[in-house]
């Protein structure tokens, strides 16, 4: 098991690496740069072909891709350097210049608390990935008459994702902003999909090309081929437009600041019912039928047949036995759609003005974003190996046939 | 089975009953009764009774912000979010005649020259946390904009313009220019103004030299915006909505609204639903919305239409000077090309008479426009004249116009590329297209996204491409697309070159007798127009819907946005509340 | 040869048997039925909606424009039967020019707009000229809902076609070779698996223009995975059956094997997400196009005209029915054959459960 795992994550590390390749290489001979995006936006044209290449210098756009991708890849998982600066003696009377150079490293401590922390040698100053920074601290304490030395050291780094081109934000801040939005309604969406699409695929399972299973599976299918933008049009002009039921922006009021707090709770709930039935009408069909093919498959195994022979109620084999085993592959359609529905969901976003990772993924893409890009493709695609590797393991749980060699 | 085939027929028959008369596509902004009516340009009441107080606005803008920090600003969506918050030295009033803004600057002078100029600000200036704001802050912001570890490109060029900034006290500020020209006056404000006591901190930048990055700079960029305007920043939601408060301290004189929100909604179509149930008070909308979803009984209630120039001008611009784009070097080409636009059924089908013909660089309304020009009509037999006369024969078996160019027969066709996103400009290409294939020559349209057409027209590497410039507004920044020496890295992008119009562009930037100025803009308008070195399609028009009980609407030349005083001075009758 | 005869009594039966059971599916056969009036309109339609006549007769010759369109539909054939001048010029249109006079007579196909036709009044409603109203710039949107037909079913087939062929290769490979093989293979098809389709489509898009042709290989390309896990499954099961076996102690190569005896057979189950992916490039497409990025107006594709009604919604309502209805009933036509496939195709599903 273990054995297992371990092997699944090493596969998976091989493919994330692969992933950030292949995106890393599809941005960067995708036509359009972000500097020249940025230099045109600007309104009144004045800017000089001297500004963009000093925009370029900036986002590091000018050196070789190799060094881009090298320096992209060590932020996510590396090394860095740290210089620290160490306070080694000092004279007897600290001198108010040498107060004064401390107080930099704490700005809030009071001038009492100071004199204390300069008893206390040796004491570490302060650390920083700057090596004149260190330097020049390190000589001006040596100024105010102290004595002062500087260390490095190497720090590990990890899933520093950079910062956006777009507006400077650290990508991983604007990921977390645009993460719940989404997950949320794809979490309700999954969550009512399963309690409405489980009962049905059971149903129909067990009465097979019955009325029924039919008239069901009908108009699931055609529920299906509505576009789901289309259905969001509809919605926002009948609900949102004619009858004034439900609000079709955003995810609050403009009064919201004004409500309690349980009317702030009633606020959200209002504005997540369109846009959630949206995401879920349409995966009703996929989800229902995969349910019935496989308590279909199920069903003709030999334990049911033995179950049934023993003398078992109809109702009782296919809900004891058989959905529970049919349960499996389920999970696994799971595991796979939550990533899916984060990624594929821009028109709907944008449509209800929700700011989740979909209208992010989109924007980026138009404003040529790199950093966010890259960490969108690279925690879409490790959410993707995880949803799939968790998956696979709760069928071992679930099945105890199930072994891992 | 049954059921979907009587569905089917249900729809259909719909459909059918829907069938009646033609509708008439035909719009007359003059007809109708709620463009531009009396009581929205109802100026601002000396009487303060008369006012409702308290009231908030409802903006609209398409996009958000990137950022909040006027060192780094750089788009239109930027520039909604900053202004209420920021206040600089100079201004311009709704017939864009420059002017000091009197909430800053008590007096100013300026030398003969235009070289040096001092300002004395009003006293008792603050930022929003209160700290005392001086010319010191004007000197600093100033040399932030040069540092070249700061990434301020936009307002960069313009520094340099400047020679020297120093504050003589805390009230007096002196700034001296680097030439003596006529647009210095325009010039002397164009950095922004940043607080020193929060930019300024050394430990901070001693930090993060950009002043954009770090933890500290981002807050102040975004949730914790210390400006000078008459509105404090009270939340930013991302994506949703930037919401601003009155600040009761403001040295100056307050502005009408309480609070503002300005409220982000990328789609079109709901945007005029939110208008028509309240939930905004200010919109900007399509020519087509304009004429025809917005005359229904629901907007009657709650909406009035502003209607104005915006001189922003629609164009094609031809590849004159890539060496395997053979077509677009010959003038006579350039003229049949204009001659084949269909002007009429373009600007009555896709502007729906809103949008009127272009005439060249400058707007009509603009003291640069030149009278004299003939426009180039619709005439296709013309075209098609001008186009044998300039080699380009048509082929009596398959139709097209070939020309044989060293040696080798080519045919006349090439790619028009345009934005994506813009119907309008989709729909007057289509109707070029057809206009052209009659005439044997095949266009055929490319639509792309912004940063790929960007990084096309930078190259170079196109052949015609559809775009709109802004225009007009002094000073001006036009001789960056039309003086050959741009061609390298300017935004000459055709390739344009004629040495007249290069010496006129030199000639006017130093010339402080504005008549002259006027005559010389003139000609280089004829000169231009006359070159066709782009087809000039349209002048687009400003459209708004704003809510019917907001007063004293002011226009600019460039729409009710952008000028002093702006929206600023719109009010709310006492009787009435706008939530 | 020995392995001939088992070939010839499992194929044909196999197939003849699934479409006897097939046609028993009545909601399967009404799917199917859909799908063939698709077929026939999108082969009929300069025959339908055309701004040229079928037949006509002008200056005292005989044209045959439309009709010559229908088959120029198949690459090559309009240098075999090129069109005559001044048919064959670009923007020439006879209406208007026929004189009764001079004996010139002509036969309009039942919608006389052709797709690309502008007309002088943009965004009508529907009429006795323009059954299904005008677009925004005066085109005929019944004509053009006949040439999008095409459009979409070309999209659909091509990419789904560019995916099989893609996907059946790396399958088969990785299923037939093992090893080394079957892990590079794997990891690969798990890295695209990985990769956000929708990210890689605008990148592709950003490319290369997008007209139709590159519509549908940016599809193709981002669809193949299921099918390559699906085959790569199917071959490696019937790598072991006796079958195989057989032929390779018989000496038969490795060509032969795959592409006689282990393709073939797997050919059922792509045949059922060959289906569902036809629906969902159709899907995709209207996706595409709703973001700017599909087939590009002037030329029609259900998406674009999808878009463009809802960028006309509450000046021409009328816009927005034909296209939603139009991919409505493609999508729900693909899915319901895909569904009746399944059920007749999986022999694991055959008459085990309850009540039948």
């Amino acid at each position: 098991m273990t054995r297992y795992i371990l092997r699944r994550l090493l596969s998976g590390l091989v493919t994330l690496w692969g992933i950030s390749l292949i995106t890393f290489a599809v941005i960067q001979f995708t036509p359009g740069d972000p500097a020249q995006i940025q230099v045109a936006g600007i309104q009144d044209r004045r800017v000089s072909a001297e500004m963009y290449e000093q925009l370029r210098e900036y986002y590091g756009l000018d050196r070789p891709l190799i060094v881009q991708y090298w320096n992209w890849l060590t932020r996510l998982v590396g090394m860095e350097r740290v210089y620290s600066v160490r306070l080694l003696a000092t004279p007897t009377e600290p001198t108010d210049a040498l107060i004064a150079e401390v107080k930099k490293f704490y700005p809030d401590l009071p001038d009492a608390e100071i004199h204390v922390l300069l008893e206390r040698l040796p004491l570490t100053l302060g650390s920083r990935a700057d090596r004149v920074w260190a330097e020049e601290a390190k000589a001006r304490l040596e100024l105010a008459g102290a004595r002062a030395s500087t260390s490095t050291r190497f720090r590990l780094v990890l899933f520093d994702l950079g910062r956006s081109f777009h507006d400077g934000l650290p990508v991983a801040t604007k990921i977390g902003n645009a993460f719940w939005p989404t997950v949320t309604v794809a979490g309700i969406s999954i969550f009512v999909a399963f309690l409405i699409s489980v009962p049905i695929g059971i149903y129909s399972a067990a009465r097979q090309n019955g009325p029924f299973d039919k008239i069901v599976s009908t108009t699931l299918y055609m529920l299906y081929s509505i576009p789901s933008y289309v259905m969001g049009m509809i919605l926002i002009l009948v609900l949102g437009v004619w009858l004034e039921l439900l609000p079709f922006r955003g995810m609050r009021s403009d009064s919201f600041h004004l409500l309690s707090p349980l009317g702030q709770l009633w606020d959200y709930a209002r504005h997540y019912v369109m846009i959630t039935f949206c995401f879920t009408f349409g995966s009703l069909a996929y989800y229902s039928r995969f349910v019935r093919q496989n308590l279909l498959e199920v069903i003709r195994q030999d334990y049911i047949r033995t179950a049934r022979a023993k003398g078992l109620g109809e109702t009782k084999v296919v809900l004891k036995h058989a959905f529970v085993n049919s349960l499996i592959p389920f999970i696994t359609l799971l595991g796979l759609t939550f990533p899916a529905i984060l990624s594929g969901s821009v028109i709907l976003e944008t449509m209800f003005n929700w700011p989740g990772i979909g209208r992010l993924y989109f924007e980026s893409v138009l404003q040529r974003d790199y950093p966010t890009l890259m960490a969108l493709n690279f925690i879409t695609a490790a959410m993707v190996l995880g949803g799939t590797l968790l998956a696979d393991l709760a069928y071992g749980l679930v099945d105890p046939r199930v072994s891992y060699d | 089975m049954h059921k979907l085939t009587s569905w089917i027929a249900l729809g259909l028959a719909a459909l059918a009953l829907a069938a009646c008369q033609p509708v008439d596509r035909t719009y007359d902004p003059a007809e109708d009764p709620l463009v531009n009516p009396p009581q929205m340009l109802e100026p601002f009441p000396d009487d303060p009774a008369a006012v409702a107080t308290g009231q908030t606005l409802y903006r609209h803008s398409p996009g958000s912000p990137n950022t909040l920090n006027p060192l780094f600003y750089s788009t239109t969506y930027d520039s909604y979010g900053q202004g209420p918050l920021f206040e600089g030295l100079t201004s311009f009033d709704a017939d864009f005649e420059w002017m000091v803004n009197p909430d800053m600057v008590e007096s100013y002078e300026a030398s003969e020259d235009q070289r040096e100029w001092t300002f004395v600000l009003q006293e008792g200036l603050k930022w929003h946390d209160g700290h005392p704001l001086t010319a010191e802050d004007f000197v600093f912001s100033w040399q932030a904009v040069l540092d070249e570890q700061v990434p301020a490109l936009t307002f960069r060029d313009r520094a340099r313009q400047i020679e020297s900034m120093e504050a003589i006290d805390a009230r007096t500020l002196r700034i001296v220019m680097k030439e003596s020209l006529p647009i210095n006056k325009w010039e002397v404000s164009g950095t922004p103004l940043v607080p020193k006591h929060i930019f300024g901190n050394p430990e901070e930048r001693a930090k993060d030299p950009t002043m954009r990055q770090s933890e500290y700079y981002t807050r102040y960029a975004r949730q914790q915006v210390i400006g000078n305007g008459p509105y404090k920043l009270v939340e930013w939601i991302p994506e949703d909505r930037l919401v601003y408060e009155r600040w009761e301290d403001y040295p100056g004189e307050k502005p009408y609204w309480k609070r503002i929100v300005l409220k982000i909604q990328p789609d079109r179509n709901t945007s005029l639903q939110l208008f028509n149930q309240g939930q905004l008070d200010e919109l900007e909308v399509t020519s087509q919305q304009f004429a025809f979803e917005t005359n229904d009984s629901r907007f009657a209630q709650i909406g009035n239409k502003a209607l104005s120039s915006s001189w922003t001008y629609i164009h094609i611009t031809w590849n004159q000077k890539n060496p395997s784009v053979p077509f677009f070097q010959d003038l006579k080409v350039r003229h049949a090309l204009a001659h084949a636009f269909n002007m009429p059924h373009v600007l009555r089908t896709v502007g729906y008479g809103l949008n009127t013909q272009c005439l060249g660089i400058f707007h009509p309304d603009s003291w640069m426009f030149n009278e004299e020009i003939e426009p180039i009509e619709y005439d296709p037999a013309r075209a098609a004249q001008l186009l044998d006369e300039a080699g380009w024969l048509r082929d009596e078996t398959d139709g097209w116009r070939y020309k044989v160019i060293d040696g080798q027969r080519v045919r006349f066709a090439f790619e028009l590329l345009f934005a994506q996103g813009q119907p309008e400009r989709a729909n007057a290409a289509a109707v070029f297209q057809q206009d052209l294939r009659r005439l044997g020559i095949e266009m055929s349209l490319r639509t792309m996204e912004v940063a790929a057409l960007f990084s096309r027209t930078e190259a170079r590497d196109f052949q015609a491409y559809l775009a709109g410039w802004g225009t007009g507004v002094y000073p001006d920044t036009s001789d960056n697309i039309w003086k050959s020496e741009m061609h390298k890295e300017g935004r000459n992008y055709g390739g344009y070159s004629n040495p007249r119009v290069d010496e006129l562009f030199e000639l006017v930037v130093r010339e402080f007798d504005e008549q002259k100025r006027a005559e010389y803009f003139g000609e280089i308008q004829k000169l231009i127009y006359e070159d066709q070195p782009s087809l000039f399609i349209w002048n687009q028009a400003a459209t708004f819907v704003l809510n019917n009980k907001i007063r004293g609407v002011n226009f600019s030349p460039r729409g009710i946005h952008g000028h002093y005083p702006g929206y600023s001075k719109w009010w709310v009758p006492a009787e009435m509340s706008l939530h | 040869m020995t392995d001939a005869p088992v070939m010839q009594i499992k194929s044909p039966g196999f197939w003849r048997l699934t479409w006897r059971r097939y046609r028993g599916y009545r909601l399967g056969m009404a799917g199917l039925t859909i799908v063939a009036i698709m077929f026939v309109l999108a082969f009929m339609s300069p025959l339908l909606a055309s701004g040229d006549p079928i037949v006509v007769r002008y200056e005292g010759n005989f044209y045959f424009p439309a009709l010559l369109d229908t088959f120029h539909q198949f690459p090559g054939i309009d240098r075999l039967v090129p069109k005559s001048p001044p048919f064959s010029w670009p923007g020439f249109s006879v209406k208007g020019a026929l004189d009764p006079a001079r004996g010139d007579w002509a036969i309009w196909p039942p919608i006389p707009h052709g797709p690309l036709e502008i007309g002088d009044a943009p965004l009508q409603p529907p009429s006795a000229s323009h059954w299904l109203g005008t677009d925004e710039v005066g085109r005929d949107v019944m004509a053009r809902m006949i040439h999008g037909t095409g459009v979409s079913m070309r999209v659909g087939f091509i990419s789904m076609g560019i995916a099989v062929v893609i996907g059946l290769f790396f399958g088969a490979i990785a299923g037939y070779a093992g090893g080394w093989t079957d892990i590079a293979i794997s990891r690969f098809i798990e890295i695209v698996a990985c990769f956000p389709t929708f990210f890689l489509i605008l990148a592709i898009l950003a490319w290369f223009p997008p007209r139709i042709e590159n519509v549908m290989i940016v599809i193709g390309l981002t669809s193949w995975v299921g099918i390559a896990r699906y085959s790569r499954g199917e071959i490696i099961r019937l790598r072991g059956l006796d079958y195989t076996q057989a032929a390779r102690a018989l000496g038969a190569g490795h060509g032969r094997i795959i592409f006689r005896h282990l393709l073939p057979n797997s050919l059922a189950p792509v045949l059922i997400s060959v289906t569902f992916g036809i629906a969902t490039a159709i899907l995709v497409e209207a996706g595409l196009s709703w973001l700017g990025f599909g087939v590009q107006p002037p030329y029609p594709s259900w998406g674009n005209m999808l878009r463009s009604g809802y960028d006309n919604l509450i000046t021409a309502p009328h816009l927005i029915f034909p296209p939603c209805i139009a991919i409505f009933l493609a999508v729900l036509a693909f899915n319901l054959v895909g569904d009746a496939l399944r059920d007749v195709i999986d022999p694991r599903l055959q008459g085990g459960g309850g009540a039948r």
